[in-house]
């Protein structure tokens, strides 16, 4: 008894003793802390709640998306350009965005919930074709599922989720999580954590120059190689394996019993029964690069958008097919973000507020 | 559930307590619940195969003590295990393979099926073959109950990634029950916190950021890089693989039982038959038994030899994942295999401890080990081919890169050291005593393990093995 009191005392001390020493060696070191998936759900839940809270305009927007909402900074993204569009309109709105680099539809699923209970006029919804190809498909929104409400577990564990690691005893993990205490701690640890990987990163860059090969020590950024080295193009355009990497499944045609469709499928049925309603727009892509790169054959990406159109449809959403609608100088990086100097952000969201003002289901494209 | 994280450790944690509570003749129904709750919690129709395998099999293997025909029920038995098997590990590749074909013949290639790999089915395959051919051969009982054969299936620490199991090695232990003795516990606690040090600090946190983007641009990286990542990823399968087998064998002594070695040191053999002898031992041994063996191993003639073992390693290099690059790594093994028996013949005293002369036949062996990592690791045979052939033809002149250097020169030495200890931990747990200060150092030492395992596994890779 005595050994074994002694053994779990010990394991306690050097445990919180060595958890303090590396707190303190980075503290020291000068590495500060780093933004993590987690650190990402909460600011999106806070975004939710300021959706709830800050309500002062006749009508509420909430724009859901990734990366593409995110570019441009406060006044430049998409969702002000909206905002700017409608009251040019003559509507008292404002367009809030609840939106984060990546997200994908794993992570707007779980949000979907908060978003409707929120209760804003109209959810905007971003569909970026890339989140139905594999390559999109991560465990980085696994940590998403502590906004998942109790209610939608059962549903959450039928869905095809298990490319984007979600598995039974994640879901309950980190549905337990969000329902107690526990997210501030897994906030707390995953900052330490990143800070660990910051500062070994760091010290690897310090005992050394970076070779020529920009991946050369390994141990960089993902993206960072992946831009500098799968993109070659003099104007940063996608080469094709890239164009593959990003948009893959969607480019070859996908039904609408596709597991990320299905995903789609029942977060927009949240909003319906939460009587939200819901416009999808389909992100532009740089299909003038991409035919030029010879990755759009004639029926693969036709296909994809009438499976999504009906999914969309299917649940009472509007639909805006804008795939195709902005030219190859639009777009700045291999990842289709739109730029700022052809006003492309600006005309894209002209084109959303007249569909907004339109007010009622349109065409099956605007 | 990954051993390695958050939900595992809450989910043993609880399975250990109740299984401690609990009257001996209820331990084992215990652990057979959380056995199928674990598998459950992955992806819950997935269970329902493992059933039906365990249950058809089962079936089998009653039927088989009383029929007076009992070779095909066991022929029944390994086309329905291999079929699941096939259906869901390798259909997709088998379509793939043949889709160039039929679209010349057909004008339409085939739509290639996507099938989620079912957890751990390469494992507990062949562990139920096994113990079906024992049984069948009379060499080992068949479990007293169906309740017995499942918790012998689905024992949820070796259930993902093994060790392989054998009936006469395990169903003995099920039937006594776990004994759970100071020095088992005491040794399973520190297998699982050397399994949580390979698998997370040195398998995931040094050893992955370093090779996955390497590897991720087969041949792009500069010669001294290319090289240095495919000696990390020797490096990295082995801790990570190992890793997870010493936290599987470390729960299982937690809980009474005892577990197979899966590894012992593999970098440190002199041939390719030592190096498949310490290498995925519960594998090498079962593709000895139920495949080399019964195809006629060395007992029908040179060439006969030659052509088992060939035959043996392709199906085994097949067993590891459904892609080409899997078939060449398993065929070059046999190759160099049926090579080594033709140059060198049939070795003695492998198993001898190690002398200064032995180095230079560990170090050709090692690298010769490494090059074919290569095909394993690679995505593609066209990958693989672009690396080696950066590693032949590019310059070495350039930069080296230094700390993934020293992290290589690292693991290396605590390769080594593991030999070293493995022969001394006996001494060394002697020699820091039975009494409370021998507990509270090793407590304190496994605490600073505890703390560094989750400072680092913010990168969070997935098991390697978990893939087949």
């Amino acid at each position: 008894m005595w050994r074994f009191g002694a053994r779990l005392v010990a394991f306690a001390l050097a445990f919180a003793a060595t958890g303090q020493a590396l707190v303190s060696a980075l503290d020291g070191a000068g590495v500060g802390s780093r933004r993590t998936r987690v650190d990402s759900v909460v600011r999106l839940a806070s975004a939710v709640r300021l959706l709830e809270l800050g309500r002062r305009a006749e009508r509420s927007l909430a724009m859901v998306g990734d990366s593409h909402l995110m570019i441009g900074g406060q006044g430049g993204a998409l969702h002000a350009g909206l905002e700017r569009a409608l009251r040019a309109r003559g509507e008292d709105v404002r367009v809030s965005r609840v939106a984060d680099n990546g997200l994908s539809l794993l992570g707007q699923y779980c949000l979907a919930d908060a978003l409707a209970a929120a209760r804003p006029d109209e959810v905007v919804l971003a569909l970026n074709l890339a989140h139905l190809s594999p390559g999109w498909q991560t465990q980085q929104l696994v940590p998403c599922l502590v906004l998942l409400e109790p209610r939608r577990w059962v549903e959450a564990a039928l869905l095809p989720l298990h490319r984007d690691g979600v598995s039974l005893d994640r879901l309950l993990f980190y549905g337990a999580l969000g329902q107690g205490r526990g997210l501030g701690l897994l906030t707390r640890l995953t900052r330490q954590q990143a800070r660990v990987v910051l500062a070994w990163t760091l010290l690897v860059d310090a005992v050394q120059t970076r070779s020529p090969w920009p991946g050369g020590l390994g141990y960089v950024d993902g993206l960072e190689r992946r831009e500098l080295e799968r993109v070659r193009d003099d104007r940063g355009r996608a080469t094709a394996a890239w164009a593959h990497a990003l948009y893959g499944t969607a480019l070859e045609g996908v039904d609408a019993g596709h597991a990320s469709l299905r995903v789609l499928e029942a977060l927009l049925r949240h909003y319906r029964q939460a009587g939200v309603p819901v416009l999808v727009f389909v992100n532009p892509m740089n299909v003038v690069h991409l035919r030029a790169l010879g990755l759009v054959p004639a029926e693969g990406l036709a296909e994809t958008l009438r499976s999504a159109e009906a999914v969309v449809r299917g649940q009472g959403a509007r639909w805006l097919d804008l795939h195709d609608r902005f030219g190859d100088a639009d777009f700045v990086d291999p990842m289709d973000h739109l730029g700022r100097e052809t006003q492309a952000r600006a005309r894209l969201a002209e084109r959303l507020a007249e569909m907004l003002v339109r007010g009622r289901p349109g065409p099956a494209r605007d | 559930m990954l051993f390695n994280t958050a939900p595992f450790a809450i989910f043993f944690l609880l399975v250990l307590a109740g299984y401690r509570l609990l009257s001996r003749g209820r331990r084992n129904a215990w652990l057979l619940g959380a056995s199928l709750l674990f598998y459950f919690l992955w992806i819950p129709a997935y269970l329902l195969l493992l059933l039906a395998d365990i249950g058809v099999n089962y079936a089998l293997m009653r039927a088989m003590q009383r029929s007076a025909r009992p070779r095909r029920l066991l022929v029944a038995s390994v086309v329905f295990t291999l079929g699941l098997l096939a259906g869901f590990k390798y259909a997709a590749f088998l379509v793939e393979s043949v889709s160039p074909l039929s679209g010349a013949l057909l004008g339409e290639a085939l739509p290639v099926p996507e099938v989620l790999l079912p957890l751990g089915i390469s494992f507990y395959s062949f562990q139920i073959l096994a113990l079906q051919v024992d049984v069948y051969r009379r060499e080992s009982e068949p479990p007293p109950s169906l309740a017995r054969f499942a918790l012998f299936v689905a024992f949820f620490p070796q259930l993902v990634a093994g060790p392989i199991l054998r009936g006469r090695e395990f169903l003995p232990q099920l039937e006594r029950g776990g004994a759970m003795e100071p020095d088992r516990t005491r040794r399973g606690l520190w297998l699982i916190g050397a399994g949580v040090f390979k698998k997370v600090v040195m398998g995931d946190f040094l050893l992955a950021p370093f090779v996955d983007p390497v590897f991720a641009e087969p041949g792009a990286a500069p010669a001294p890089v290319q090289l240095l990542a495919v000696y990390g990823f020797a490096f990295q399968i082995y801790f990570d693989f190992s890793g997870y087998t010493d936290m599987a064998r470390g729960m299982a002594c937690l809980l009474g039982f005892e577990l197979p070695l899966n590894f012992r040191e593999p970098y440190l053999s002199r041939s390719p038959a030592e190096f498949w002898r310490r290498w995925h031992m519960t594998l090498s041994r079962w593709l000895r038994d139920y495949l080399y063996v019964p195809l006629g191993g060395n007992r029908r003639g040179f060439a006969r030899t030659r052509v088992n073992l060939l035959l043996t390693m392709l199906l085994g290099g097949l067993w590891h994942g459904a892609a080409w690059n899997f078939v060449i790594w398993g065929g070059l093994h046999g190759l160099w295999l049926v090579l080594h028996r033709r140059l060198a013949g049939p070795l003695r005293g492998e198993d001898a401890p190690l002398r200064g002369r032995d180095a230079l036949r560990i170090a050709l062996c090692f690298h010769a080990v490494c090059l074919l990592w290569v095909f394993f690791r690679a995505d593609t045979p066209a990958g693989a081919v672009a690396i080696l052939e950066r590693l032949f033809t590019g310059s070495y002149a350039g930069e080296w890169p230094v700390l993934p250097a020293l992290v290589i020169a690292l693991c290396a030495g605590l390769h080594g050291a593991e030999r070293w200890l493995r022969r001394r931990l006996p001494r060394l747990r002697a020699a820091l005593g039975d009494g409370a200060l021998g507990g509270a150092v090793e407590g304190a030492l496994l605490g600073v393990i505890a703390a560094l395992a989750v400072a680092t596994s913010g990168v969070g890779a997935e098991f390697i093995y978990f893939q087949f």
